[in-house]
């Protein structure tokens, strides 16, 4: 069976999963008229993005809309309107001490507030999550760092046919922080195991778990060819 | 043959990631830092105008920040956001972008010039490119600036509001008409 044009986007696309990736592989060392068709639609694909290119604009300066608002015409409008309602608002319940009037009140201090949001504390009852990760294109070498070691916790790795860094966290509620070559993954509510693909190109990876180095690998080779299958997060086990 | 690395895109988080344990400012703040730059790419490229574009870029997230707590697929969430808002900006404001529609293919390019020859070809190329998006439908025109601002089909499909098994026959076709236009303006690409 030939696979559409439509699959073999999503073959150079990099949108398939692993399983449909090694079998459109068996099948494009097999079949020269769907290797080429995967060919042209590569290279269209790549002339496409370099057209759109062409009408690109400077990236503005990363300024997160809630530390310098700035008036602009949409948002004029949208300050006007709250303005109206606003005045509205306090000329029909402006007696303090009623209900209405200490709702505004409240909404006035909040929009003044200089203070930041205080972070959510972790609640016992947060239900665990199901298999939730992050994804990242893969740097030269990487460092996955857990910020906490974790008797009886287990990550598996496994090298991926795509070019990316893949963590998930099964059965438990992490979060994600990502710097340069750095995925850091924060276990304090930990999750039951956790499953790393990586890409056979990469180049060094380390793997730390609280303050312990508990796996590195320094060469392209020893990744690919030697990639643990399971690692323990338990304190005091490096390898 | 060989398949190439997929366009360069920030890190994408996946369904049940974020847990009590990071806070919701952190997360936008991340969201923020990863995201905003492919929002922006696409709403310029729709639009043609990139203070526009930025203006409802950071309006979407201003938007998703009040809201307090992220959505299940933020990126498209976003996008779903900054459509509707040009949406209704366009309805709006249609003079002002009928002018701008004159203005957007006389604007330079991001490119340093490099002589009036190659000012003069670049001017002719985007306006061939922006000839050819506009004559494929808007949920194509759509789909394809998403995929090539790094969006993943997932988050396409999310977005338009389509299966995801049909975003890559979508991109097909899209990419089809948008060649087949883009020749019969400009002459067959490189």
């Amino acid at each position: 069976m030939h696979p559409s044009d439509a699959t073999l986007l999503a073959l150079v696309q990099g949108e398939l999963g692993r399983d449909e990736v090694a079998e459109l592989w068996t099948h494009l060392t097999q079949c020269d008229t769907c290797a080429a068709s995967a060919e042209k639609l590569r290279r269209g694909d790549e002339e496409m993005g370099r057209l759109l290119g062409v009408l690109d604009h400077p990236l503005p300066s990363l300024e997160p809309p809630m530390t310098t608002p700035r008036p602009r015409p949409l948002r004029r409008a949208a300050i006007a309107a709250g303005a109206a309602l606003f005045a509205a608002g306090v000329a029909a319940a402006s007696v303090p001490g009623t209900p209405v009037y200490r709702w505004i009140r409240e909404r006035i201090e909040a929009q003044h507030s200089e203070l930041p949001r205080p972070a959510r504390a972790p609640t016992s009852t947060a239900p665990a999550q199901a298999a939730g990760g992050i994804e990242l294109p893969a740097p030269n070498a990487l460092i996955v760092q857990f910020t906490a070691a974790q008797p009886g916790g287990v990550l598996t790795v496994a090298v991926g046919s795509r070019p990316v860094v893949s963590l998930r966290a099964f059965g438990g509620a992490v979060a994600y922080r990502v710097g340069d070559g750095r995925l850091v993954v924060d276990n304090s509510h930990p999750a039951d195991h956790y499953a790393l693909e990586i890409p056979a190109g990469l180049g060094r990876l380390t793997i730390t778990a609280g303050q312990q180095v508990i796996y590195r690998s320094d060469t392209a080779s020893t990744v690919r060819s030697a990639a643990p299958d399971t690692i323990s997060l338990a304190p005091g086990s490096p390898r | 043959m060989s398949l190439d690395s997929p366009r360069e895109r920030g890190p994408r988080l996946l369904p049940g990631d974020i847990g009590p344990a990071s806070s919701f400012e952190e997360d936008f703040r991340a969201c923020y830092t990863a995201r905003f730059p492919a929002l922006f790419r696409y709403l310029d490229r729709l639009t043609g105008d990139p203070d526009l574009a930025s203006d409802i870029a950071q309006e979407a997230f201003t938007r998703l920040h009040r809201r307090g707590a992220m959505p299940d697929e933020p990126a498209a969430w976003l996008v779903v956001v900054a459509n509707n808002m040009l949406r209704d900006e366009r309805r709006r404001a249609s003079r002002r972008l009928r002018l701008l529609a004159d203005e957007r293919s006389r604007e330079p390019s991001a490119t340093p010039s490099s002589g009036p020859e190659a000012d003069l070809e670049r001017a002719e190329q985007v306006r061939a490119v922006r000839a050819a998006l506009d004559s494929v439908s808007a949920r194509d025109r759509q789909a394809l600036l998403l995929r090539h601002s790094g969006y993943s089909y997932r988050e396409i499909a999310v977005a338009l509001h389509l299966a995801e098994t049909s975003v890559g026959t979508t991109l097909v076709r899209a990419a089809q008409a948008f060649r087949r236009a883009f020749k019969e303006m400009h002459g067959a690409p490189e």
